[in-house]
This record gives structure tokens, C-alpha cells and sequence, in this order.
């Protein structure tokens, strides 16, 4: 263990370094202002920022570039959950989640206080995310290495009984939508085997089906549509409070400290990012909060709060491979790893040897962030809110508009653009009909995860079933995963049965 | 009447975007006349876009005109090259990607491939090293070709996919030693070296330029070295290449490996072509360049012309002909022309 920490702290003055340098302080400050309204717009990803910067700050020094990008990445997560509580769309797959509560708040005339809310839990989030990266590093570096492709499978099927949490009333709609989730998924090259799948012949779906297209489709094409067909009028906001109460922060503290640390770990996987994460944290909220102000999905404040730390805490978490490893936790790092690169620093074990003061560095400029984040994200929410009131027959078009420019860039490719329509009708029709959207997004983000892993984890196993069984009492993570998982299958009467037998059993002992 | 001035708003605004994404025809003599579209065929942080976003902004420099990066990826990179050979030859369009396309008939992902294209610079070639978890039973290159003729089909290999890096050198490998392997399929990099360190897989082979953090650290250990001669890099001097552990590679792996170009589709004038390739090979020398290469252990080739030609036949032909002989494909290279090596 000694081992592991030796010449961790080393270079911790260089923590400071973002605090005493005005430039680098500016820098950070544009960052997050550009993130949180560039992931507003649905489409435009952090990612597609990030990368867009490599080039913009390629003559740069490092350190300003590089505080540039980590604004940019801290300000675009939160930012994804503007559109969500606005308009029902999700600014970044991270924020999809956000959608279920936030938009019925925002309808309920509190778009105020879902986005004060968002951006308290988030910067929560945050610093719980970056003080495990200060802290535990090397510990949950060791963790994400160990995750093994059972390990991954396991956590997917975790998440498949979101599909219960998200289903609204019908299972088997929910059901329906979340396998034609997963089979839109498998569009494409075989992951493995690179046979096309479910092509059709058409070379362009050769790539498969990018995941934001059907996610702008169904939520922001469908959105529009929606309430076009139902000339729905706007809200009118009640924006004297943005500042959640104490007492609601208070309150819900122990949850957003759960989902933090949830979306923490999930983020650090090299294997899952944050859209899983802040998923499987509104699934925990949901299941653990007895009593929510209103049921969720009707605008529960816990409903916006999981999800939120949870996507922000996942920042922290993915610097954590990125960093004792030199291995991305998700696309955004894997970009911060290109852009250090062409800077000539390569993060890596070997760096945190020969220069543990640019880990802290790092840390100090999250952390910076992390506060601009407050100060940013608790502004201007009197002119977003605006954005509810205005009148439908402007705003729907502009969704129209911002669906098909999110959809172009992804790959500036106008296949991309059709299928965004195509999902967009599709979407449309599920909501007429009462088919959940938000479990065919989930069927689509855990397909891969599911068929690849099966694969990957049989494979491993030479093909044979018990190899594959007997890999679950090797490995402690897997077994963990296991119980785990039964845990959450077993229904609550039932566990209230077994609970009352062992009272039962202590009262006799007694 | 709201619903229908809705409806009318979005149409026309989708029109004028319309309007903005057609391609005005421009004059060949000047060029370049207008900024130019560099599509990289890799994601965004990986080892090509590294090398693109070095050399491309050094190259619009010389070319007094922007180079404007956009990443299309997917299909091994055949989505782009089917792409930038659907655009008129006129220069303003260049694929920027690496060492798969000779491979696209073979596998079945395309017709398109580089014989479509013109070279404008070869500029480097990564090597592949062997390398295996660090408490691995297997110290030698001998042991693991040994354990796997004992164990037929047991040894699990991390890949990236049919045409990656591991699965090329593989292929190479089970031809010279006639062994068998069973293949486990990573998305990338990101995936596969975890499960190498925590040793999910018995081996695997990464770019030296990942590699060598790994091996400084502990990490993994290296047996070999996909290459005619060993690294100049300290961490890996001591690691042999594998025709020091088989003469059966002789030959093979000089000028072989994964590498990184960028191309124009064939028909492109030639002074266009000269203006590029030139602009190109000034970035290729910069200091800002070559240092990048060095930071990344890549080789620099700096091919243009017959030279990149001959290069890539080459990487084709041996390619091509050790997968074909793995029998990771039924069609025959030479039913495509493809000579043997």
C-alpha cells in the first residue's frame, strides 16, 4: 500500500499553480462560461468542443490550453442539463436523466429552482469527484484496471432494471422500446468479427447508428413535434426563487453524496462515462427516497439531484485512469490525452513518476472550475428561464433548427441528419402512444456494453460456460457485482419477509 | 395559425442552412484559393489525429490557406475514404489516415482504397511491440510461442478488431510459428491495455510510442519487438526484435508497420499536387515536427511520390498475404492483384 501512495504528494505546492497565474485563472473562467453554454445546445458535445480546441490552442503553452479545455469540459457537462429542464433535451447524453424531473419541474413553473438545483448538486458533485481523485487515485486506478469484461456485463445488466424505474405505468411498453433500443444499437460493423449488421446494405450505417443522433431525434425532433400537435402554451416561470432552500440541499445531502461517489467510480471505468452514471444514480434515487416532495417523474427534487452529482463527479472520476494510467475514462479525456500529446506531455504512469507537480496542477484546475461552475451556473438563470416563456411558435422551430445542426456536426454527415428525422417521427409516435423514449436511449447505451462484454467475457473463457461461472468466485469484484444485482432483483415484500424472519428468529433467541 | 407559421419558420430556416452546405466550384490555377478540408479517418486523441493536428497546421503555413480538421470516422476509416473520393478531385479534400485502407478489399469493408488516391506525404510508421501482463509466466518471446504450440487455441490475444495493429502482427506471428491463438476484441487502446495490466489477456501487442510508459513502470513486460532492428528508446534496448527470435521473420519487417499519410483522390492536377506535397514535406522538417515524432517514438518516414508507393505495396502485400495464410479471410489476394511478398 506504501508503495502505491510513495511520491503521491510530491509536488502538491503545484496545486496553487492555477491560483497565481491571472492568465490561467481567465482561461478557466472562459472555459466553463463557453462549456455550460455550449452544452446547452443540444449536439454541440463536450467532446466536439474539446477536440475543436486542440487545434484552436495547437501554438499555445500548455498550461493555459489545458485550462481552457478542463473549463470547457466542467462547464459542458452542467451545461447539458440546461436544455433538459428547459425543453426536454437532453444538452449532452449525460443529461438525459436530468430530463425525467427537470422538465416536469419546468412545467410546474420551477425551471428556477430545477436549474439552481442542478447547479448546487453539480459543483457537489464535483468537488466529491476531485477530492477522490486527490485522495484515492491510485486505489480507484487499480479498481477500474481490475473491472474485468464480466465485470462490465454484470454492471450492465444492473442497469437494464432501469427499464423498470423509467417505464411509466406499462412495463412492457418500457420493455419494447428498450429492445428496440438495444437492436438499433447492434446496427453496424460487428464489434468483433467486423461482418455488417443489420446495414441493409447502405454503407453509411457501416459506422452504426451514432447514439446522440437518436438521442436529439427522440427527444428534441419528437419534443417539437409533440407540442406542435398539442399547440402547447408556454409556462410562465416563477423566477423569484433560484436558490434551492437550504433545507432541500440539507436534506438531500446523504443522497447526492451516494450518487457523487456512484458516478465517481462509474466514471473512472474506462468501459462507461457519465450517461450511465447519472442513470443509475436517478435508478438508486428512485429506490432509495422513501418520500419524495412529489412522485418522481412529476418533478421530484431528488430526481434532478442523483443524476446531477453524479454526471459532474464523473469528471473527477475520469481523470483517475487518465492520469495513474494514462488510459481515458471517456471520450473527453481520451481528447485531453491527444491534445497533452501534441503539447509533448503524455499522462501516464511514467509522468506521475517524473512530474507528479502536473497531476496537482490539474487537480488545481478542476477544482477553479469547479467554483466558476457556482458562480456561472447560479447567473443567468433568470434569462434561461425566459426560455420556457417564449412563445411556441418561435422556439419550436429554433428546436427544429438546433436538432438538425447537433445531429450534422457530430460527423458532418447528412445521413445523420435523416436518421435524426426518422427517430424524430419515431419518437413522436412512442409519445402518442405512451411509449417511454428514455428506455430505448438506455437500450441503445447499454447495447454495446451487453453484446460486446458477453462476448468478450466468453471468449475469454475459451468458450466454455463453467470457465466463465467459475471466473465469478476468482474475482471479488465480479462476486460483489453478483450479489449485488440479486439484491436489487429480489421484490421488496419479498425482502420484507426474509427481514421479518430473522427479527422473528433474534426475538426467540431472546 | 401559430402551428402553421411554425411549421413554415422551420422549413425556411432548414432551406437557408441547406443553401449554406453546397460546394462552389473554384478555380484550379490559384491554388490553393480557399481553405481547405482535412478529414481524418480516426477519432478525435488517437495516434492519427495526433499526427494530423501536428503536421496540418504547420502545413497551412506554407499553403498561405486554412486546413480545416474534421474527424469522420468508423468502418477501419473507410467511411472516410469512401467519403473524400465522393469530393472533386480539386485538392481542397484530403484524407488524412492510416495504414488500413490497403486492407478495405481483402476484408470486405470497400472498394475504395489508396490505389484510388494519390500520396501526398508518408510522414511515420509506429512500431508494434509484444507485450505481455507484468506477472506473466512467459519472460521470453520463446515461452509464449512454446506454451502456445503446448496449449493449441489457449492463449488469449487482446485485439482491436480485423486490421488493427495486434490483429496484423498476430497474423504475422501464427504464419512464421504455425500457432493458434484465440482473439479477444477490444474497442481500442482504452479498453484493451487495462485488461493487459490486470491480465485478462495473456498478450498483446501495443504501439511503442504507448508501450514504453507501461514497460518504464512495470506495468507490462515486453518480449519483442515487430520490427528488423530493436528501439533506440532506453526503456526498450534490451527488448529483441523478432528476427533476432526467429529468422523465419527476415525480410519481413523491414519498412513494415502501421503508419500515417495523407492522400488526395486520383485526378487531382499535378501542380495541386506538388504545391501539397511540398507544403507537406516543409512541415514534415520542422523541428516542431520531428521533435513530436521523437516524443512519440515514431519513426519518420517522410514518403512522397514512388517512394510512399512502394512503401505501401509493400505493407499490402505482406499484409494481405499473412492474413490470408492465418486464414482470417477466403478471398485470395491475388485474385485482387495483390503480389506475393
Amino acid at each position: 500500500m506504501a508503495s502505491l501512495f510513495s511520491g503521491y504528494f510530491a509536488g502538491f505546492s503545484s496545486f496553487f499553480t492555477p491560483y497565481t497565474s491571472i492568465t490561467m485563472i481567465l482561461w478557466i473562467a472562459v472555459g466553463v462560461f463557453l462549456g455550460i453554454y455550449l452544452g446547452a445546445i443540444p449536439g454541440l458535445s463536450v467532446t466536439m468542443a474539446v477536440s475543436l480546441l486542440i487545434s484552436f490552442t495547437f501554438s499555445w503553452d500548455t498550461y493555459p490550453a489545458l485550462a481552457l479545455m478542463i473549463g470547457v469540459f466542467t462547464g459542458g457537462v452542467y451545461g447539458g442539463s440546461r436544455a433538459a429542464v428547459l425543453l426536454n433535451i437532453p444538452g449532452a447524453p449525460a443529461a438525459v436523466a436530468t430530463t425525467f424531473d427537470g422538465y416536469p419541474l419546468a412545467k410546474k413553473g420551477e425551471a428556477g429552482i430545477a436549474m439552481g438545483l442542478s447547479t448546487t448538486e453539480s459543483v457537489i458533485g464535483g468537488f466529491v469527484g476531485l477530492l477522490c481523485l486527490m485522495l484515492f487515485s491510485p486505489l480507484i486506478g487499480r479498481l477500474a484496471v481490475n473491472f474485468s469484461a464480466r465485470d462490465y456485463l454484470l454492471l450492465a445488466i444492473m442497469a437494464l432494471f432501469l427499464v423498470g424505474s423509467l417505464s411509466k405505468g406499462s412495463l412492457s411498453k418500457a420493455l419494447i422500446t428498450a429492445f428496440l433500443g438495444v437492436v438499433v444499437g447492434m446496427i453496424g460493423m460487428d464489434p468483433v468479427t467486423a461482418q455488417p449488421r443489420l446495414t441493409f446494405g447502405i454503407p453509411n450505417l457501416l459506422a452504426g447508428v451514432n447514439f446522440v443522433v437518436v438521442m436529439i431525434g427522440l427527444f428534441g425532433m419528437s419534443e417539437a413535434l409533440y407540442q406542435l400537435h398539442y399547440c402547447m402554451k408556454p409556462v410562465k416561470q416563477k423566477v423569484q426563487k433560484i436558490l434551492p432552500s437550504w433545507s432541500i440541499i440539507k436534506e438531500n445531502l446523504p443522497l447526492a453524496l451516494r450518487s457523487s461517489l456512484l458516478g465517481m467510480i462509474v466514471g473512472a471505468l474506462p468501459g462507461t462515462g457519465g450517461d450511465i452514471a447519472s442513470l443509475i444514480a436517478y435508478d438508486h434515487a428512485k429506490r432509495v427516497v422513501k418520500n419524495p416532495n412529489r412522485p418522481f417523474g412529476e418533478g421530484a427534487y431528488a430526481g434532478v439531484i442523483a443524476p446531477e452529482s453524479a454526471n459532474n463527479a464523473a469528471i473527477g472520476g475520469s481523470f483517475i485512469p487518465m492520469m495513474t494510467l494514462g488510459i481515458p475514462g471517456d471520450s473527453v479525456t481520451a481528447i485531453l490525452i491527444g491534445a497533452l500529446t501534441i503539447h509533448g506531455i503524455r499522462p501516464g504512469p511514467l509522468l506521475m513518476n517524473d512530474q507528479p507537480q502536473f497531476f496537482w496542477m490539474i487537480v488545481g484546475s478542476l477544482m477553479l472550475a469547479n467554483c466558476f461552475l457556482l458562480i456561472f451556473g447560479l447567473t443567468g438563470i433568470r434569462m434561461f428561464c425566459k426560455v420556457v416563456e417564449v412563445p411556441k411558435h418561435i422556439i419550436i422551430p429554433v428546436i427544429v433548427v438546433l436538432s438538425i445542426i447537433g445531429s450534422y456536426s457530430i460527423n458532418n454527415s447528412v445521413m445523420d441528419i435523416y436518421l435524426m428525422f426518422f427517430f424524430g417521427i419515431l419518437g413522436y409516435l412512442f409519445k402518442m402512444h405512451d411509449f417511454p423514449v428514455a428506455t430505448m436511449v438506455l437500450g441503445i447505451i447499454l447495447s454495446g456494453i451487453l453484446d460486446t462484454n458477453w462476448r468478450r467475457a466468453m471468449n475469454i473463457a475459451h468458450n466454455h460456460f463453467g470457465e466463465f461461472i467459475s471466473g465469478f468466485f476468482t474475482h471479488p469484484i465480479s462476486l460483489l457485482l453478483l450479489l449485488l444485482i440479486i439484491f436489487v432483483a429480489i421484490p421488496k415484500s419479498k425482502k420484507q419477509k426474509i427481514a421479518s424472519l430473522f427479527h422473528r428468529k433474534s426475538g426467540a433467541e431472546a | 395559425m401559430k402551428k402553421l407559421l411554425s411549421i413554415v419558420m422551420a422549413s425556411l430556416i432548414s432551406l437557408v442552412i441547406a443553401t449554406g452546405c453546397n460546394n462552389t466550384a473554384s478555380d484550379s490555377s490559384s491554388y490553393p484559393s480557399k481553405s481547405i478540408n482535412g478529414y481524418i479517418a480516426w477519432a478525435a486523441g488517437g495516434g492519427t489525429d495526433n499526427v494530423m493536428r501536428t503536421i496540418c497546421p504547420l502545413a497551412q503555413k506554407d499553403l498561405g490557406s486554412t486546413i480545416v480538421l474534421t474527424n469522420k470516422t468508423g468502418g477501419t476509416g473507410s467511411i472516410a475514404t469512401k467519403y473524400v473520393y465522393s469530393q472533386p478531385a480539386d485538392g481542397y479534400s484530403l484524407l488524412l489516415n492510416a495504414e488500413n485502407p490497403p486492407l478495405y478489399k481483402l476484408l470486405g469493408l470497400g472498394t475504395i482504397d489508396y490505389d484510388n488516391y494519390i500520396p501526398v506525404l508518408v510522414m511515420a510508421k509506429n512500431v508494434g511491440i509484444l507485450v505481455v501482463p507484468a506477472d506473466s509466466k512467459y519472460n521470453s518471446y520463446q515461452d509464449l510461442v512454446d506454451d502456445a504450440k503446448a496449449h493449441p487455441g489457449k492463449l488469449n490475444i487482446a485485439t482491436t478488431g480485423v486490421g488493427g495493429l495486434p490483429y496484423s502482427c498476430f497474423a504475422l506471428t501464427c504464419m512464421v510459428e504455425g500457432i493458434d491463438y484465440n482473439a479477444i476484441t477490444y474497442d481500442g487502446d482504452g479498453t484493451l491495455q487495462p485488461a493487459l495490466i490486470s491480465g485478462e489477456v495473456d498478450a498483446s501487442v501495443v504501439a511503442q510510442s504507448a508501450a514504453i510508459q507501461y514497460i518504464a513502470t512495470g506495468k507490462m513486460k515486453a518480449l519483442g519487438v515487430y520490427s528488423g532492428e530493436r528501439c533506440e528508446n532506453k526503456e526498450l534496448a534490451d527488448v529483441p526484435s523478432l528476427e533476432e527470435c526467429n529468422s523465419a521473420y527476415e525480410g519481413m519487417l523491414d519498412d513494415w508497420g502501421p503508419f500515417y499519410g495523407a492522400f488526395v483522390k486520383k485526378g487531382t492536377p499535378d501542380h495541386v499536387v506538388k504545391t501539397l506535397q511540398d507544403a507537406f514535406y516543409k512541415a514534415y522538417q520542422t523541428d516542431t515536427f520531428q521533435k513530436f515524432c521523437e516524443n512519440l517514438s515514431l519513426q519518420p518516414l517522410g514518403y512522397t511520390g514512388d517512394q510512399a508507393q512502394s512503401f505501401i505495396k509493400k505493407w499490402q502485400s505482406i499484409t494481405c498475404w499473412t492474413l490470408y495464410r492465418a486464414g482470417a479471410t477466403s478471398i485470395s489476394p491475388a485474385d485482387l492483384d495483390i503480389p506475393e511478398p
